[in-house]
């Protein structure tokens, strides 16, 4: 998933579009190279939040990964469980990206 | 497809030190020739008496350690006894039992290929079933080609909608271009030709996490309609109302409609179904406003989800794990 991911990030760069993660790792250190190794360039949430709270709770994630598409108008567009197949999750983003370009 | 078998212990050991030739406890002044067809069945009623008291022994064991060793001693003695046996039908369950049930041992990591191979020479689908039965179709995704055209050759076969489950389930998680292709035809199949069959209720939750939704939901609609059985036709539409809920704000309805008929329903789905209304009620369905998020980055630095307000954002709950 991550290297398709960071395909659409370097191709949609420019567009009115972003990844964000909400991530669960629980080790930094192990955290820190992976991110390195694997180069994930796009920002993420820890999923623990210093008060102690999940955000992944809140958003009733109910397995890893899931995913929210959410519109340049700022409403939930689409869910997935699991990850999508590269082709679908990349029809689904561009609809939504163009979306906003024609605004 | 179930193997019951779990279970040992004291008669075990006589048991299957009788199946090899030569060794004959019983019959010590005997020579091992005997006539292959009783031999054949002699050597069939003592596994599945070595089957029992295996059983027996495992729902006596107290502990883990304890049950975990009497797996590794019986995957042991299933290879032994294979491997003595290498032409009687027995030979395959035997290690079919090894690597379904004692995984991670020696026994089983050893009886894997050898299966492999008697597997890919069966051609009687009912043999093939009784061998494929037990086993966990992921560590076998190899074989789910070969099994897959044998079957495809006797479509009318009273095992062939078993076996073609067990292919779907053996390629449910690709591994290659060509197992992915192999699952999406199988379903295909199963569900062009055999809709009505009980076989299927394993479809659902499967279909309900399909990398491709729009596949997922032309085969749960159909599964709904055509699948006589009543609790498939409840997992059919619960699965299709989890799809629903999550493709856009348009289906929204239909989905609450459909998780609403399955919580009314006795059944564990209900509870499900009402969880999953809760959702569709809740503030972060589809066709609702984000709600915010405040946090911190990997770095620790703070940082919100409105600071992206504007764009199109992919918000990805993941991990390296």
């Amino acid at each position: 998933m991550i290297p398709h991911e960071r395909s659409l990030v370097n191709r949609l760069s420019g567009k009115p579009f972003v990844l964000i993660g909400v991530n669960s790792d629980k080790e930094p250190e192990q955290l820190k190279k992976d991110l390195k190794d694997n180069q994930v360039t796009w920002r993420s949430f820890q999923n623990q939040r210093k008060d102690g709270t999940p955000i992944a709770d809140e958003w009733s994630v109910q397995g890893w990964p899931t995913l929210y598409l959410i519109g340049h108008d700022g409403k939930i567009k689409k869910k997935w469980l699991g990850s999508p197949r590269p082709e679908v999750l990349d029809r689904e983003v561009e609809k939504l990206v163009q979306a906003a370009n024609g605004k | 497809m179930k193997r019951i078998i779990f279970g040992v212990a004291a008669g075990l050991t006589l048991g299957l030190v009788m199946l090899v030739p030569g060794v004959r406890a019983d019959e010590p002044g005997k020579p091992a020739k005997a006539d292959p067809a009783k031999e054949l069945v002699a050597i069939r009623s003592e596994w599945l008496k070595a089957q029992g008291e295996f059983s027996k022994a495992l729902g006596a064991a107290t502990t883990n350690e304890e049950r975990q060793q009497l797996r590794r001693e019986f995957a042991d003695r299933c290879l032994k006894l294979a491997e003595a046996n290498p032409d009687n039908p027995v030979a395959v369950e035997a290690l079919a039992w090894a690597v379904g049930n004692a995984r991670g041992t020696a026994a089983a990591q050893k009886a894997q290929p050898l299966l492999k191979e008697k597997i890919a020479a069966i051609t009687d689908l009912e043999q093939l079933h009784k061998a494929l039965g037990g086993l966990p179709g992921s560590a076998f995704g190899d074989l789910a080609p070969t099994v897959a055209a044998k079957v495809k050759k006797n479509l009318e076969h009273l095992k062939a909608v078993p076996l073609l489950v067990w292919v779907a389930s053996a390629t449910l998680y690709g591994g290659s271009p060509e197992l992915a292709r192999l699952y999406n035809d199988t379903v295909d199949l199963l569900m062009e030709r055999f809709a009505e069959r009980r076989e299927l209720a394993v479809l659902p939750n499967w279909l309900a996490r399909d990398d491709n939704p729009e596949w997922a939901e032309k085969h749960l609609r159909r599964l709904s309609e055509k699948n006589p059985a009543a609790d498939v036709q409840t997992m059919a539409r619960y699965s299709l109302g989890t799809l629903l809920k999550n493709k856009d704000e348009a289906s929204q309805q239909e989905a609450e409609k459909l998780l609403q008929s399955v919580a009314a329903e006795p059944g564990r789905l209900a509870e499900q179904a009402k969880r999953d209304l809760e959702d569709i009620r809740g503030p972060r369905a589809l066709g609702k406003p984000a709600p915010e998020i405040n946090g911190d980055d990997l770095d620790g630095k703070a940082f919100n989800l409105s600071d992206y307000k504007g764009k199109v954002v992919l918000l990805d709950f993941w991990g390296f794990w």
